[in-house]
C-alpha cells in the first residue's frame, strides 16, 4: 500500500521535474565567472587593501603588513613586485599623487618612492591614533573623500570578563575619522562596532558593519559626519569638544538597557536573546536619538552575509544592466551581494539580492580593473567562511551575456515595482502565486545579533506586468515602514527560454513608503493558481516539488530525513551559511555535532539559543535562531543525528 | 657542606615553572667551602669588572657572593670542582667572561657545556658559548680526532663583563649492577640568556678533557685554565624526576627571518602589562635586531639571534604582537619619552607626551632598506638613526635635531643601577649592557628617579653613543 503510493508520487514528481526543466536554467558561473590571479610562489596574499592605479597597476596591501604592485593583473602573466613591508596588519589602500596610503593597526601612513627604484623608502606616518592594544583593534582604509581628505574607520576592542561586550578603551576606536594629508585629525561619525568595508561611492561616504551586540545583521550604511551608527561603546567620547557627535553615552544608557547583569558569583552574565520580550528596534530609537543612523539596505544575516565587507559601486562600462549598483562583499559567506539603492522622501533606501558565491576564501575587498573586471581580495584567517582557503585573489569576470535577473525593486505606495533584466513569461508575471512576501525587522539590544522578529506573511493582492514585460507592479498589502521586505519570485519565469530567475529573492529595506497613486483594482491581475487548483498544476508543482514530496513522504516513513529533504528548511533557516554536513566552515559540520548525541529537544533549545562555548575551536558565535519552529527543528535534529 | 638540596624536588618542580629557584638552593659564595681544594686562581669577590677593549683582564672589588677565576697566559688557574657529587640535576647560574675568556661548565666533571667570549659571532660553533664540546678520540689521525660536538642553536652570547644567565636540565648516564652503562647521558635543555639552544642532546660519551670515567654520579666542575671568568648565583639541584619534553600546541609557528635587513610593525610587550603599541622591530644579517617605540621615540629592547616570531600576530586572529627570537637585553621598563625639556639636570623627566607637541613622522629607509626615524618634539624636527653594527655587538645610535634648542635633555637610560666605567662607557643595571658615548660628548649626568636611576644629557644639535650586549 505503502509502497505503491510512494511509487507514484515519485513518478508524478519526476515527470513534472522533466516536463518543466528539460532546458536547465542558467546559473550565476554562466554570467559572471570567477577567474584565478596569478601569484608567483612566496607571498601570504590575506588580501587586507586592493587598489587600481592610474596606469592600471593593481596595488594590495596584506594582513601580513606587505604592500604589492601587480603590474598588467589580468593578464595571463602579472609582474609582482613588493613595494613595502613590514607594517601593522594593513587593512586597506589607496593610491594620491604618486604615493600610496595604507591604515595599518595603528596609523596611516603614507609611503613613497622616492628615489624611483620600484620601492617605497618614504614610510612617513600621517596621523597615529592611540590603541590600547587589542587584538580587535583593527583599523580600516583609508579613502579619499571628494576634497581630498582620509577616512579611516577604527574597531572597537571586546571587554576582559565580559569578552562579549565590544568596549572602546581609548578615543577614536568605534569612530570614523577624517584625516587631511597634512596630518589634522576631525572626528566624523560615531557608533562602528566592526567597520571592515568603508567606500566612497559617488563622493558619499558608506560602510557595512558586521552582525555582533547591538547589530542584528549587517547592511550597508550611509554615514554623514555627526552621525551615530548605532553601537554606544564610541560614545564614552563624544564629550570631547571636538565631537560631532553630541549623544552622551549617560543618556543612551537611561533609554537603553545594556544588560550589564551579574551572577550569585559576582560574574557578569552574557546577555542572551529572550524569546518572549517587548524590545526595542533602531527604527524606534531612532525618534530618541535622532543622531541615530538607519541602514539604506539591510543585508540579512546568514542569507546575504554574516560579517559584510566592502561595497563598491559598477561603473557604467561593465557588468551589463546592473552598471551604477552597487556590490558588496562578506567575509563569511564568501559571496557577493548585489544592492539597488533609490531615495524616497530624502531617505535613501535599496533592495538587496545574492548576486554571486562560490569564492574560495572570505571575501574581504573588491576593487575593479581597468578591463571592467573585479577584483576579489580574499581571507578568513581568524574568523571562518565558506569557501575554505585561507586566503586568495581572485578576479569577476562578465560575459556580457544577460541573466534572467530582478534588476532592481523600486518602493511604491501600495507595493513595489519589480524591474527585470529580460520580458517577462507574461503567464507567470500575472500568476499572484508567483510571489510571496513577509516582512519582519531586527532587535536592537546588547545582545549578539538578532533573530528577525516581528515577521509577518503578506499579502499580495494584484499585479500589473508592463507591456514590454519588464516590470511587474505588485500590491504588497500590510506594508511596514523600516520593515524588511522579502519578495521571493520562485514562479516567475522569463519569456525567453522559460528560466527561471537566477536569484529570485529581493530583500527590500522600507525606510520609507512613497506618496503617490495607488493602483486601482480594475488594472491589476489578481488571477492566482494557488487559489484555484485546476489552473496550471504543473506550474504549482513545480514551484515547490521537493517540500511537498518530501512532506508527503514523512507522513509515511518513520526514517530519518535524509539531506536533500531538509535541505529546504536548512537554507530557509540560513542554517547552510555556517553548517555543511561534513565539512568545517564557520560552524561546526552537521557530522561533528551529531557525535555530540543531543536529543531532539536539546537540539532544538541549542538552536534558539547557541552555547557557543560548547565549540572553543570555532571563532563566530552561533546567533539565536528563535524562528525556527519546533516542528523544524526536531526534522532538523533527526537529520542531524542520522549523521553519527 | 654549604648545599641544601633538601627541596630538591620542589624545587625541579618550579624551576620547570620557569620560576627562579628557591633560596637555599644556591652555592653560598661567603667563601669557597662548597669546592674540593680550590686552586689559588679561585676567590670570591663582591664585584667584579671586565674591560672591554683588553684581554683577560677580570676586576674584582672586595665582598662576596661572586666567585671569580683568575687565568692568565703565564700563570694559568685550575679547574673548581663542587664538594658534592650530582647524578639527574638542573644546574642554573650566572657567569661573565673577560674579553677573549674560554671556560666552561662540566657536568659530573665529564661533560662540557662551553662557555667562551662570543660576543657578535654570526654562527656559533660547538666550540662556542653554550655549545656541546667535541669528544676527542687520540686512536685517530689527527684531522679526525675530535667529533661529536653540538653547536648551539643561535648565538645566544652578551658582551664580555655582562652576566649571562644558563638553566642546564641534565640526566645523568645509567649503569647496571655490573657497572655496564646501559643508557647515556642526556642534555634535556639549555637555555642561554633565556633562549632554547639545546634539547634532548644524546651524550654517547665523555667531552675532550673529561675528569674521568662515565659514572653514575660527579661533581659540578668550572674549568679555570683558559682564561679569567666569574660567577655566580649557583644552583644545583638534584632531580628526583626528570622534565617531560617541553609541548606546545600544534599551530605552526610563523618565523619572520632577516637574512637581510628586515622590518615588522607589530605591538611589543615590554614588560607584564606594558605593551607598546606603535612600535617595530629590526634585524639584519648581523644575527642582532631591536624593537623600537614610536610613539616615545624609545628603543625598548636589542637582542642578539634569530628575528622574530609573529606566530602571536599571524595565527588565527592573533593578539598584534610579536616577540624577539634571540637573547633579550630590555633597555626600559616601559616607553619613556626619549627627550624632555627640562630647567635643569635635576628638573622631573615627563609623565607623557602632554605639552612636548611630540608625534611620529615614521621613518625613512637608506639605500640598504634600514629606517631611520623621525619626529616632531618641542617645535623641532628630530632624526633617530638607529643602526645595527656591522660587528653585531650592538647598536649604534644618531639623535640629530633640525635645529639647535636649548634646554633639551636626552634619556640615555633608567635602570635599577648606573656605574661609570669612565671614558664615556657605563654600565647599566646589573651588568645587563653597556653605553658607550661618542668622543667629544657632553657629559651625562646620573640621577635618581623614581627608585631608579636616570642617566641623561644635554642636547647639543646631535647626539651619538652606542649600546653594547
Amino acid at each position: 500500500m505503502k509502497y505503491t503510493f510512494k511509487t507514484i508520487l515519485t513518478l508524478a514528481l519526476s515527470l513534472s521535474f522533466s516536463a518543466l526543466f528539460a532546458q536547465e536554467t542558467p546559473k550565476e558561473e554562466d554570467f559572471f565567472k570567477i577567474n584565478k590571479v596569478r601569484v608567483p610562489e612566496g607571498p601570504v596574499l590575506e588580501v587586507g587593501g586592493l587598489t587600481t592605479l592610474p596606469n592600471g597597476d593593481l596595488a594590495l596591501s596584506t594582513r601580513r603588513g606587505e604592500v604589492y604592485i601587480v603590474q598588467n593583473p589580468t593578464s595571463a602573466k602579472p609582474y609582482w613586485r613588493r613595494f613595502a613591508y613590514g607594517l601593522h596588519e594593513i587593512l586597506g589602500i589607496a593610491y594620491k599623487d604618486g604615493a600610496l596610503y595604507v591604515a595599518q593597526r595603528g596609523e596611516l601612513t603614507k609611503l613613497v618612492d622616492k628615489d624611483q627604484d620600484g620601492k617605497a623608502e618614504i614610510y612617513e606616518t600621517v596621523y597615529a591614533w592611540p590603541l590600547s592594544g587589542h587584538y580587535h583593534e583593527y583599523s580600516f582604509g583609508p579613502k579619499i573623500m571628494k576634497d581630498g581628505t582620509f577616512m579611516v574607520t577604527a574597531n572597537v576592542a571586546f571587554g576582559d570578563e565580559e569578552w562579549w561586550r565590544a568596549e572602546s578603551r581609548v578615543p577614536m576606536r568605534g569612530w570614523a575619522m577624517n584625516i587631511t594629508p597634512g596630518g589634522k585629525m576631525t572626528p566624523y561619525a560615531a557608533g562602528f562596532r566592526s567597520p571592515a568595508g568603508i567606500s566612497a561611492i559617488d563622493s558619499a561616504f558608506y560602510y557595512t558593519e558586521n552582525q555582533g551586540d547591538w547589530v542584528g545583521s549587517g547592511g550597508l550604511w550611509k554615514i554623514n559626519k555627526g552621525d551615530f551608527m548605532g553601537h554606544p561603546a564610541s560614545l564614552r567620547w563624544t564629550s570631547l569638544p571636538n565631537s560631532p557627535v553630541k549623544l552622551q553615552s549617560d543618556f543612551f544608557y537611561s533609554q537603553m538597557d545594556e544588560r550589564r547583569i551579574k551572577n550569585e558569583q559576582g560574574r557578569y552574565i552574557k546577555p542572551e536573546n529572550r524569546v518572549n520580550e517587548s524590545f526595542k528596534t533602531l527604527f524606534e530609537m531612532k525618534k530618541v536619538f535622532p543622531e541615530l543612523k538607519l541602514p539604506s539596505a539591510w543585508l540579512p544575516y546568514g542569507i546575504l552575509g554574516i560579517s559584510s565587507s566592502e561595497a563598491v559601486k559598477i561603473p557604467a562600462n561593465t557588468f551589463g544592466p546592473f552598471a551604477g549598483q552597487i556590490l558588496a562583499g562578506d567575509q563569511g559567506m564568501s559571496i557577493i551581494s548585489r544592492i539597488f539603492l533609490e531615495t524616497v522622501k530624502g531617505q535613501e533606501q535599496g533592495v538587496a539580492f545574492l548576486f554571486r558565491k562560490g569564492f574560495r576564501s572570505g571575501v574581504l575587498r573588491l576593487e575593479w580593473g581597468t578591463d571592467g573586471s573585479l577584483f576579489v581580495g580574499e581571507t578568513n584567517r581568524g574568523w571562518g567562511s565558506a569557501g575554505d582557503a585561507n586566503e586568495g585573489l581572485e578576479r569577476l569576470v562578465y560575459n556580457n551575456k544577460t541573466p534572467f535577473e530582478m534588476k532592481a525593486v523600486r518602493a511604491m505606495p501600495d507595493g513595489f515595482e519589480v524591474e527585470f533584466t529580460a520580458p517577462v513569461d507574461r503567464k507567470s508575471a500575472e500568476d499572484l502565486a508567483s510571489y510571496n512576501a513577509e516582512s519582519f525587522i531586527y532587535k536592537y539590544h546588547p545582545v549578539y545579533g538578532s533573530p528577525p522578529v516581528n515577521t509577518e506573511k503578506l499579502k499580495i493582492a494584484g499585479v500589473k506586468v508592463s507591456a514590454d514585460g519588464l516590470k511587474a507592479r505588485i500590491i504588497v498589502q500590510g506594508l511596514r515602514q523600516y520593515y524588511i521586505h522579502t519578495l521571493t519570485l520562485d514562479g516567475l519565469r522569463s519569456q525567453d527560454g522559460f528560466y527561471s530567475l537566477v536569484h529570485p529573492v529581493a530583500y527590500y529595506t522600507l525606510n520609507q513608503i512613497p506618496d503617490g497613486d495607488k493602483l486601482s483594482m480594475s488594472e491589476v491581475s489578481t488571477k492566482n493558481s494557488a487559489a484555484t487548483p485546476a489552473a496550471a498544476p504543473s506550474t504549482k508543482k513545480a514551484t515547490a516539488p521537493v517540500k511537498g514530496g518530501a512532506a508527503a513522504i514523512k507522513t509515511t516513513s518513520t526514517k530519518a530525513p535524509t539531506f536533500k529533504e531538509v535541505e529546504g528548511l536548512l537554507t530557509k533557516n540560513t542554517c547552510l551559511s555556517c553548517h555543511n554536513p561534513t565539512k568545517r566552515q564557520i560552524g561546526p559540520p552537521f557530522a561533528e555535532i551529531a557525535k555530540r548525541k543531543y536529543s531532539p529537544e536539546k537540539i532544538f533549545s541549542l538552536i534558539h539559543n547557541p552555547q557557543p562555548q560548547n565549540w572553543p575551536g570555532y571563532s563566530t558565535e552561533m546567533p539565536p535562531m528563535p524562528q525556527v519552529t519546533k516542528a523544524e527543528a526536531f526534522k532538523i535534529a533527526g537529520y542531524i543525528n542520522s549523521l553519527r | 657542606m654549604n648545599l641544601n638540596v633538601t627541596k630538591a624536588g620542589l624545587t625541579a618542580t618550579l624551576w620547570l615553572c620557569g620560576t627562579v629557584l628557591a633560596l637555599g638552593q644556591r652555592i653560598d659564595l661567603k667563601d669557597l667551602s662548597a669546592f674540593k681544594n680550590p686552586g689559588s686562581s679561585w676567590s670570591v669577590a663582591g664585584n667584579v669588572f671586565a674591560d672591554l677593549n683588553a684581554e683577560n683582564i677580570l676586576k674584582p672589588t672586595k665582598g662576596d657572593g661572586i666567585l671569580v677565576n683568575q687565568s692568565t697566559a703565564k700563570k694559568a688557574g685550575s679547574d673548581l670542582y663542587t664538594v658534592n657529587e650530582y647524578g639527574d640535576v638542573a644546574v642554573e647560574l650566572d657567569y661573565l667572561t673577560s674579553k677573549g675568556a674560554n671556560s666552561g661548565i662540566y657536568l659530573q666533571g665529564n661533560y662540557e657545556i662551553q662557555i667562551d667570549d662570543a660576543w657578535g659571532l654570526r654562527n656559533a660553533t660547538s666550540h662556542n658559548n653554550g655549545g656541546i664540546y667535541q669528544r676527542w678520540d687520540d686512536s685517530k689521525p689527527e684531522a679526525e680526532k675530535g667529533y661529536g660536538g653540538v653547536a648551539p642553536r643561535q648565538n645566544a652570547s652578551k658582551a664580555p663583563g655582562l652576566w649571562q644567565h644558563i638553566k642546564i636540565v641534565f640526566q645523568a648516564p645509567k649503569f647496571d649492577a655490573a657497572g655496564k652503562k646501559i643508557s647515556n647521558a642526556k642534555i634535556i635543555s639549555i637555555d642561554l640568556n633565556g633562549v632554547t639552544i639545546h634539547e634532548n642532546v644524546e651524550l654517547f660519551g665523555a667531552t675532550r678533557g673529561a675528569a674521568g670515567a662515565e659514572k653514575a654520579s660527579g661533581p659540578l666542575r668550572l674549568q679555570g685554565d683558559h682564561g679569567s671568568v666569574a660567577f655566580k648565583n649557583i644552583s644545583i639541584t638534584p632531580l628526583t624526576a626528570l622534565p617531560k619534553m617541553r609541548q606546545g600546541n600544534d599551530d605552526d609557528p610563523i618565523y619572520i627571518n632577516a637574512e637581510s635587513n628586515n622590518m615588522l610593525r607589530s605591538f611589543v610587550d615590554v614588560a607584564p602589562g606594558v605593551r607598546s603599541v606603535h612600535a617595530i622591530s629590526v634585524g639584519g644579517p648581523e644575527k642582532t635586531a631591536y624593537s623600537y617605540d614610536l610613539d616615545n621615540g624609545t628603543l625598548l629592547q636589542g637582542w642578539h639571534g634569530g628575528f622574530v616570531d609573529a606566530t602571536p600576530m599571524f595565527h588565527d586572529r592573533g593578539n598584534g604582537t610579536s616577540r624577539a627570537l634571540g637573547s633579550v637585553t630590555h633597555f626600559t621598563a616601559k616607553p619613556v619619552l626619549a627627550i624632555a625639556k627640562l630647567a635643569n639636570a635635576q628638573d622631573k623627566w615627563n609623565a607623557d607626551t602632554t605639552g612636548t607637541g611630540f608625534f611620529t613622522k615614521g621613518y625613512i629607509l637608506d639605500s640598504q632598506e634600514r629606517p631611520a626615524f623621525k619626529y616632531y618634539i618641542y617645535g623641532n624636527t628630530v632624526t633617530d638613526d638607529v643602526k645595527i653594527l656591522a660587528n653585531g655587538q650592538g647598536i649604534s645610535r644618531e639623535i640629530s635635531l633640525e635645529k639647535p634648542a636649548e634646554g633639551l635633555y636626552f634619556l640615555l637610560a633608567s635602570a635599577a643601577a648606573v656605574e661609570d666605567l669612565g671614558n664615556g662607557l657605563y654600565l647599566l643595571g646589573d651588568k645587563a649592557y653597556y653605553i658607550q658615548l661618542a668622543d667629544g660628548s657632553a657629559k651625562p649626568v646620573i640621577r635618581d628617579a623614581d627608585g631608579r636611576k636616570q642617566l641623561i644629557v644635554a642636547m647639543g644639535s646631535k647626539l651619538s653613543y652606542t649600546l653594547l650586549f
